[in-house]
């Protein structure tokens, strides 16, 4: 079957076996890796896109639903020469580690800010409880999210003592 | 036989012939814009470039989401593969049959045990099979892999494989492995690497102690659930050449492991790690990789194999469940005298990394204590469950639980303070460590007096809030730098580019630690450049020397060195250049702010560029260093353990406040306060988010996180869903302090931080427990119905007192 939709501002079609996840539509049949396989059961979050800018598990999403539909993936924030604010920010922190749960995260925080731009500490870490990191404790993302939407973080950042 | 050749001498030495000619030096452009290049924080262009907070060069990748990960590679033509692994946790293999699943739609080959060159391997000893090919040891191993055209084609055909098994009787509980009476996993026995460390008269000194303590401690099975899953690529080249693309953590033992395995010469093999996400110690063994190859040489195509979650949990390695008898002798002042610990560590279905942990565990397992009088001894045991190996800590998460729970019920029996008892005890510089080894750059008392301070330790104790309980806890811990006693070796290549920009080639894979970011900033450093100078090319065979690997926190400290001596070397050929170019002597110049310059007189230098364009075409030798380093140890004794098995070591304290809620047993950790020693933190940056990684480790360790299996060896939780790690909900709030030390073998006196990071915190956040409803736990993970269970204990054995 024919799937056809609007991604990162392009409309593109594809096709795909009815059993097609939307993840495997973008990693394999339209060259959008920036979303990730960690699970492939809606567990870990690492696939997370934007569906008509709710964010979703790719993973489990069939490609069929989202016909017509605007998606934004990772690859649509910004590029190397204009970073989206939460992308300069992240860099900025070295709030990253291992990376593989970056495209994930900065989707959920984008979703997060997008409906609400000035979220307490405790609404970051509800957004982005479906997205597991195993290497940064959270704690540096949290802050760069803070710092971005313009509050100031309860830095925890070392002193030599 | 081949014809002989007649080889001639050389008649011109070389040396005449290198002699460059005398035409002018090409001009290299300076200062030309950087308008290509994304804009980087003024730190990156500073020098010095060690202890500034330069962000990492695999960042903007990373937040672009164009990090190529295995998994994002495809070859044209390329294989899918998936493994049938075993049905029982033990048996024999009578037969194997592949012919219906070969003729599954899109299967183009299968792979079998037998058909592999060399089917065993493993660090210490080659008990484990790519593929089982006689017997099933535990239902994680694989008997039969597929390769097809799409993975959901081989994933179908895995259910037309037929396996015939004899079943065999299983043993899941170390214990129980022990006693001759249990079946034999491997050979005739059980218990397959032991340890011992002994000092002074330990029974005596338990004998003449005011006060004898005893305690057992258990830990639980835990996986290092790296968010990228175990993958790799296998493709051969038109000159016969295999080039393998992996998710390892150590590429040059991998090499060394599919060579042997297929059988096959070195040189004729690339592997290329790319950016991994996440190791944890998991991805330090091969695991696909020449089953890959062999399909990949049976089909002619290249072929992909990418672990399921599920595969992560039941095939990959996982960190070792210890069972632990502490008995220790002290003064009725709390000095503690005398100190004997069991070891029993449930080492799974195959030795992997097992004889390293015990290792390690039992160094570590008397604490970072003055004790005159101690006996370890430790074994390692097969049991048909999943393979344990390595992972972040080595036994240390284990081990300190153990001792720092032991600790805080001594001090509560003597009336001590938990912070006091550790002061009198704790190592001092030049302690004298349980092998005999004197300890340098020791900081475990300003660790813990520094945690202390910071979290307020004196204040908010036993604070009640509704349902819920407040307490704090304590725990400090000693964690060494590098392998046991193993070669432990790393070479560097530095190369100084005709601008005076630098390249440094390492063996060494980025696997999220910062290794690309802290190894340039080392190079940088000894060059008088700045991080933003230097490019970090690692982790290919073909072009990247020898390195140990992403394993033991040891690259900062042993691949850093490495680095720095290969740098020193090519600064080195710099000076000699520059000498007389500025007419003075090599050993007046210094490498500063992209300078050689004379010390004392900066005004009299040279750009870097400029020296090195002399060095190589004036002078004929190029500006570039290599070196190796190996920290310096002294094997141990094997009746008592004695030598020195670490280069050096770091030392921390973490302190916990939780909240328990006595209805429901569920504990919330509030706030961590971390106080780690790392030597030099060549990037404070990084060091931080290695310290808070490290402690959402151990939170899952202390809290949540467990493998379970039912009687017959099976995981019932091979998956996210009922595996249950910290989310960004249950991470507590962290202070990070970094305690100031120097270690003089370091480079610019760094020692190392990965591991240590989630050591303590499992020990402490029980000891906040404690603290708060006084219950011990006494094996992790500290569920809430494990809490709620000791409560009811606690209430029935006295009287329920009214909160203060």
């Amino acid at each position: 079957m024919d799937v056809t939709i609007k991604v990162n501002g392009r409309e593109r079609t594809a096709s795909v076996a009815a059993e097609t996840t939307l993840l495997s539509l973008l990693r394999d049949s339209l060259d959008l890796p920036g979303a990730k396989l960690g699970c492939d059961v809606g567990d870990c979050g690492a696939c997370t896109v934007l569906v008509d800018g709710m964010s979703v598990n790719a993973c489990l999403m069939l490609a069929a639903q989202v016909q017509d539909r605007d998606v934004t993936t990772i690859e649509g924030l910004g590029d190397y020469d204009h970073l989206h604010p939460l992308q300069a920010v992240f860099e900025q922190e070295s709030s990253f580690q291992c990376g593989f749960c970056a495209p994930g995260m900065i989707i959920s925080a984008k979703a997060l800010l997008d409906e609400n731009p000035k979220p307490t500490e405790y609404e970051i870490r509800e957004a982005l409880s479906g997205n597991l990191c195993r290497c940064t404790g959270y704690t540096k993302i949290i802050e760069a999210i803070m710092d971005v939407s313009g509050q100031s973080a309860s830095h925890a950042d070392s002193k030599s003592a | 036989m081949a014809p002989k050749v007649d080889v001639k001498e050389r008649t011109k030495p070389l040396e005449s012939l290198k002699q460059a000619d005398d035409g002018p030096v090409p001009a290299v452009l300076r200062d030309i814009g950087h308008g290509l290049l994304p804009l980087t924080p003024e730190v990156n262009k500073q020098t010095p470039a060690v202890g500034q907070r330069v962000t990492r060069p695999d960042s903007r990748p990373h937040v672009l989401g164009k990090t190529v990960y295995i998994d994002d590679m495809t070859f044209p033509d390329m294989l899918y593969t998936k493994i049938l692994r075993s049905e029982y946790a033990h048996a024999k293999i009578l037969s194997i049959d592949v012919s219906e699943a070969e003729k599954m739609p899109g299967v183009v080959a299968t792979l079998t045990g037998k058909e592999i060159p060399v089917v065993t391997f493993g660090p210490s000893y080659q008990d484990q099979p790519l593929l089982a090919d006689d017997k099933v040891r535990h239902m994680g191993d694989g008997v039969v892999a597929v390769a097809a055209e799409t993975e959901q084609q081989a994933q179908d055909a895995l259910a037309k494989i037929k396996v015939e098994y004899e079943p065999l009787e299983t043993v899941l509980d170390p214990l129980e492995a022990m006693k001759d009476s249990a079946p034999k996993i491997h050979g005739d026995s059980n218990i397959y690497a032991t340890k011992t460390i002994k000092k002074g008269d330990v029974d005596q000194a338990l004998a003449d102690a005011d006060y004898v303590f005893e305690g057992q401690f258990k830990t639980q099975m835990v996986e290092h659930v790296p968010l990228e899953p175990h993958a790799s690529i296998a493709l051969w080249e038109p000159t016969g050449d295999l080039h393998v693309y992996s998710s390892l953590g150590r590429i040059t033992l991998g090499r060394a492991d599919i060579a042997r395995t297929l059988d096959m010469p070195m040189n004729r093999i690339r592997v290329t790690a790319t950016i991994v996400g996440g190791n944890f110690g998991g991805k330090n063994e091969i695991t696909l990789e020449p089953i890959l190859a062999l399909l990949a040489k049976k089909t002619g195509r290249p072929v992909k194999g990418v672990f399921t979650r599920e595969d992560e949990f039941i095939s990959s390695t996982t960190r070792h469940p210890f069972v632990m008898d502490y008995t220790t002798g002290v003064t009725k002042d709390g000095i503690i005298v005398a100190r004997k610990v069991r070891i029993v560590c449930d080492g799974g279905a195959y030795c992997s990394w097992s004889e390293t942990t015990l290792g390690k565990g039992a160094i570590l397992s008397v604490g970072p204590y003055n004790i005159d009088n101690i006996k370890v001894e430790a074994s390692a045991v097969y049991t048909t469950k999943t393979t344990t190996g390595a992972m972040r800590g080595f036994g240390a998460p284990q081990v300190c639980f153990a001792y720092e729970s032991h600790m805080d019920d001594i001090a509560r029996e003597l009336g001590i303070e938990p912070l006091e008892i550790r002061l009198k005890n704790a190592f001092h510089e030049g302690s004298d460590s349980p092998t005999g080894q004197v300890l340098e750059s020791v900081v475990v008392k300003e660790s813990l007096e520094i945690a202390a301070e910071k979290f307020g330790w004196q204040e908010g104790k036993g604070k009640t809030n509704s349902n819920k309980r407040r307490g704090q806890g304590i725990a400090c811990m000693w964690y060494p730098i590098g392998f046991t006693v193993l070669a432990n070796s790393s070479a560097a290549v530095v190369k100084v580019n005709e601008d005076g920009t630098a390249t440094v080639l390492t063996g060494t894979v980025e696997t999220g630690q910062g290794s690309l970011t802290v190894l340039g900033q080392i190079a940088a450093e000894e060059l008088g450049i700045a991080a933003d100078d230097i490019k970090v090319v690692s982790a290919d065979t073909d072009t990247t020397p020898m390195d140990t690997g992403a394993i033991a926190s040891r690259t900062t400290y042993v691949t850093g060195n490495a680095i720095l001596l290969a740098a020193k070397k090519a600064k080195m050929i710099l000076f000699d250049t520059a000498a007389p170019m500025l007419g003075v002597k090599p050993e007046q110049l210094e490498a500063r702010d992209r300078k050689i310059q004379v010390k004392n007189f900066p005004q009299k230098a040279l750009s870097i560029g400029d020296v090195a364009l002399q060095a190589q075409f004036v002078n004929g030798q190029p500006a570039l260093g290599s070196a190796s380093f190996n920290p310096h140890t002294v094997a141990m004794d094997p009746e008592t353990g004695q030598g020195k098995p670490f280069g050096t070591y770091v030392y921390a304290t973490q302190i916990a406040e939780v909240d328990v809620d006595e209805e429901t047993g569920e504990v919330e950790v509030l706030r961590i306060v971390a106080a780690h020693d790392c030597g030099t933190p060549i990037n404070p940056a990084l060091v931080e988010g290695q310290v808070e990684g490290g402690i959402s480790m151990g939170v899952g360790l202390a809290l949540y996180e467990e493998m379970l299996f039912d009687d017959n060896g099976k995981q019932i939780n091979p998956n996210l869903t009922n595996y249950i790690m910290p989310t960004s909900l249950d991470m507590p709030e962290v202070e990070v302090h970094i305690v100031d030390s120097y270690d003089p073998t370091g480079p610019f006196g760094a020692k190392g931080v990965g591991e240590p990071t989630s050591v303590p915190t499992a020990a402490c956040i029980m000891n906040a427990i404690y603290d708060a409803v006084g219950v011990r736990i006494t094996s992790l993970p500290a569920t809430a119905e494990k809490v709620l269970k000791a409560i009811q204990e606690r209430d029935q054995a006295q009287p329920k007192q009214i909160a203060s």
